[in-house]
């Protein structure tokens, strides 16, 4: 098992972020190479949850961009799996292959 | 393992073979002339004086939640170690100035998320305790309290333990005591309504009563686990590999661990037989037949070895209680203090007016305070609270027994190598929703 | 057997009119130290001679708008004697410093430190008195009674940044008087409501 952010695909941030640990949070998000989803499991991650504090930062959205919410507190293990499975679908959909590759256009030779 | 520091150099200089901070000239000056030995050797610290500093930083897979470790480092030996903690900071004593003493249950149920069931009974324990209700609690919910804390304690050892063994390398044992968590899950969902985070206990008794044949199960359970103890004894407490890994590593003396206020497992691995349970008995502890462990040497194995035998006295008193539980209420039979059934509610004025007392303004405590302390499976969970009349205290201050563990870190970590830390820090387990609330 | 009330007996024996008077409720005995400059002093009698090796918890208290603000209460116990006593002193906000225990318990080390970053209060003597739980730099005190539950906006750069939080008006908790509806259950708690 490798725990390297620059090998990983999707970033799950289970529990409460801490405004003191947002930093590191994001850090290990710029860490990551493309493409990369972000699931926000459980309450805390999602909104803040039944934290609301002066230490909580309310929502993981509001320093990186979120794929799933998955709700509870904490979720059930179905939850999880239903959410990666909506991430599954999620990136069946995505149209960034389009975007970086055009298979349609004939490649042209410099003249 | 504390060598004297220019030996440990020298060794150090020839272990590491190639990688020479010295140049050949000073090689063969030493080799040359020993009586030059402690000059080349001092000239040979000054050189190597750089230390590495090392950031275990708060996401990592071997410190067990965000702790973050400021390692100082010669070579593989740890010179200074500096905890940093405060990344799971939440404000629950600044929220609990804020809610009623119900509703701050749900807080106590994740600070030690891994034994949620103690933490809620030990709250209620410690409220009830100001309120002056201790004599007045039903026998039966006692004995269901008393269930479901050594329920907590054998699910909160069963994680320590498996996370402790898969950071030493064995992946099997972590995946065992999983299997047996799962039934425990099982067990308190059907109890509570919830596998995890479970707010089951109220000021004044329970939320609910156990449910039918609920008893049949856990001693089904009983048996099973027993097996699985049998199981991870042979896996692990005489493996050359483990023994070798965790005897004589993160020795804590005696004095040392008074001093530092450590409790629980880590303070009886040290040789001091303090259980709280057997010192100051709260709730029916005194009635049970059932040992405490203590060790001898203070490493991590013997910190090891204790939290498999609670384990075991916890099914021994898990099966007293089922033989002895009583028929009853669960509840205190004060108006003012539990929840009054909701067919009383719905028909009768005064009971509606506790209801409504109860749960918009909380239980009205004394002016005074108090400090209730009760054996988590981590130490010592206490709850310190100072209330100034009405239905919210005006402190609640927790002392975390991770968070007085894992102050011993900067003085015990300096002189072992570092595949010891991660060792010292299974052996020690804590957990940092309890360490920073 | 030696029981608590023995040993603060002794306690006073040795003090005389430093400690006050004992308070007992529910089975604790709880004393007070009249002057905040000795404490360290009494501490270490405890430990040495009564046999209080333990120290379980330091505490803060918030007395906000009362003078002297602040109140730091120490939980000792004796592993030997199976005995818990409970030592209080009181710190004016202007000086806000009381000497340092580290030196009779290490354990104290944290829990200052937790009482500095939470309450404010500063301990004489501390050998590392910084930010436990708080980062360096962060300019409040959490637990003070005039810090908001929310919390204010800082800012300190590549540490951290702290926002307010949403309370939409709660947490919902009401106070015991009989007056009329909005002012028994006020939307939110504030600072003025601890004063009366």
């Amino acid at each position: 098992m490798r725990f390297s952010p620059r090998q990983s695909d999707v970033m799950i941030v289970a529990g409460t972020v801490t405004y003191k640990m947002a930093t590191a949070v994001k850090r290990i998000y710029d860490q990551m190479t493309e493409p990369k989803w972000v699931i926000a499991m459980g309450a805390c991650a999602s909104s803040g949850g039944m934290y609301r504090s002066y230490a909580v930062l309310q929502g993981v959205d509001q320093i990186i961009p979120v794929d799933v919410y998955i709700a509870g507190c904490p979720p059930r293990p179905e939850a999880i799996l239903e959410g990666l499975m909506k991430l599954q679908g999620k990136v069946a959909k995505e149209p960034w292959v389009k975007n970086h590759f055009k298979p349609t256009e004939p490649v042209r030779c410099a003249q | 393992m504390r060598t004297h520091p220019v030996a440990n150099r020298v060794a150090v200089t020839q272990r590491i073979g190639r990688i020479n901070f010295v140049s050949t000239t000073q090689d063969i000056e030493i080799r040359d002339t020993a009586t030059k030995a402690t000059g080349a050797a001092n000239e040979l610290s000054d050189l190597q004086c750089e230390k590495m500093v090392l950031n275990m930083g708060p996401s990592h897979p071997a410190t067990h939640g965000v702790l973050r470790l400021k390692l100082e480092m010669d070579g593989e030996v740890i010179t200074k170690a500096e905890p940093d903690i405060g990344y799971l900071h939440r404000g629950d004593e600044k929220i609990a100035e804020n809610m009623t003493y119900n509703q701050f249950i749900p807080y106590t149920d994740r600070l030690d998320y891994l034994a949620p069931l103690a933490n809620n009974v030990h709250y209620v324990l410690a409220v009830e305790k100001l309120l002056g209700l201790e004599a007045k609690i039903p026998e039966r919910c006692q004995y269901i309290r008393t269930i479901c804390c050594e329920l907590a304690r054998i699910s909160a050892h069963l994680l320590g333990l498996g996370a402790f063994a898969m950071d030493t390398g064995a992946f099997t044992v972590f995946l065992h005591t999983f299997t047996e968590r799962e039934k425990i899950y099982y067990l308190i969902e059907e109890l509570t309504g919830a596998r995890f985070t479970t707010s089951y206990t109220r000021v004044g008794g329970l939320s609910r009563n156990l449910p039918e044949n609920w008893l049949n199960e856990l001693s089904k359970f009983l048996d099973e686990v027993e097996v699985n103890f049998d199981e991870t004894d042979t896996l692990l407490t005489r493996n050359p590999i483990f023994l070798e890994r965790t005897q004589d590593v993160g020795i804590i003396s005696r004095s040392e661990a008074i001093d530092f206020g450590l409790s629980g497992p880590n303070l009886r691995g040290s040789g001091v037989e303090h259980d709280v349970r057997r010192a100051n008995p709260y709730m029916i502890y005194d009635r049970f037949d059932f040992e405490i462990p203590v060790g001898t040497k203070g490493d991590a194995y013997d910190r090891y070895v204790i939290r498999m035998l609670e384990m075991r006295e916890s099914v021994k008193i898990l099966r007293q209680c089922i033989k002895d539980i009583p028929e009853g209420p669960i509840n205190v039979d004060d108006g003012k203090v539990a929840l009054p059934s909701k067919e009383k509610v719905m028909t009768s004025m005064e009971e509606l007016i506790h209801q409504f007392m109860i749960v918009t303004q909380g239980q009205a405590a004394p002016v005074g305070e108090i400090y209730f302390g009760a054996e988590n499976p981590k130490g010592e969970l206490g709850f310190y609270i100072h209330s100034l009349g009405g239905g919210t205290p005006h402190r609640l201050k927790i002392r975390a027994p991770s968070f007085v563990n894992l102050s011993i870190l900067s003085h015990l970590l300096p002189g072992y190598m570092m595949s010891d830390v991660v060792a010292i820090l299974g052996s020690l387990d804590f957990v940092m929703g309890e360490c920073d609330r | 057997m030696t029981t608590a009330a023995d040993l603060v007996l002794q306690l006073k024996g040795k003090f005389g009119d430093l400690i006050s008077e004992q308070k007992e409720f529910r089975g604790e005995i709880t004393v007070c130290v009249t002057e905040a400059e000795r404490i360290a002093e009494v501490c270490a009698f405890a430990k040495d001679e009564l046999g209080f090796d333990y120290l379980i918890d330091i505490s803060t208290l918030d007395h906000y708008g009362e003078d002297p603000r602040f109140t730091v209460v120490y939980e000792l116990s004796s592993i030997t004697h199976q005995q818990h006593i409970r030592l209080k002193t009181q710190v004016a906000e202007e000086k806000g410093e009381v000497p340092s225990v580290t030196s009779v318990w290490r354990t104290a080390d944290w829990h200052e430190r937790e009482a500095y970053d939470m309450m404010g209060v500063k301990f004489a003597g501390h050998p590392n008195l910084k930010r436990i739980l708080m980062w360096e730099g962060y300019p409040h005190f959490p637990l003070r009674k005039d810090f908001p539950l929310e919390g204010k906006p800082t800012e300190v750069p590549e540490i951290a940044k702290t926002g307010v939080a949403p309370l939409e008006g709660g947490p919902f908790v009401t106070v015991p008087s009989n007056e009329n509806t909005s002012r028994r259950e006020p939307r939110r708690r504030n600072p003025e409501d601890w004063q009366n």
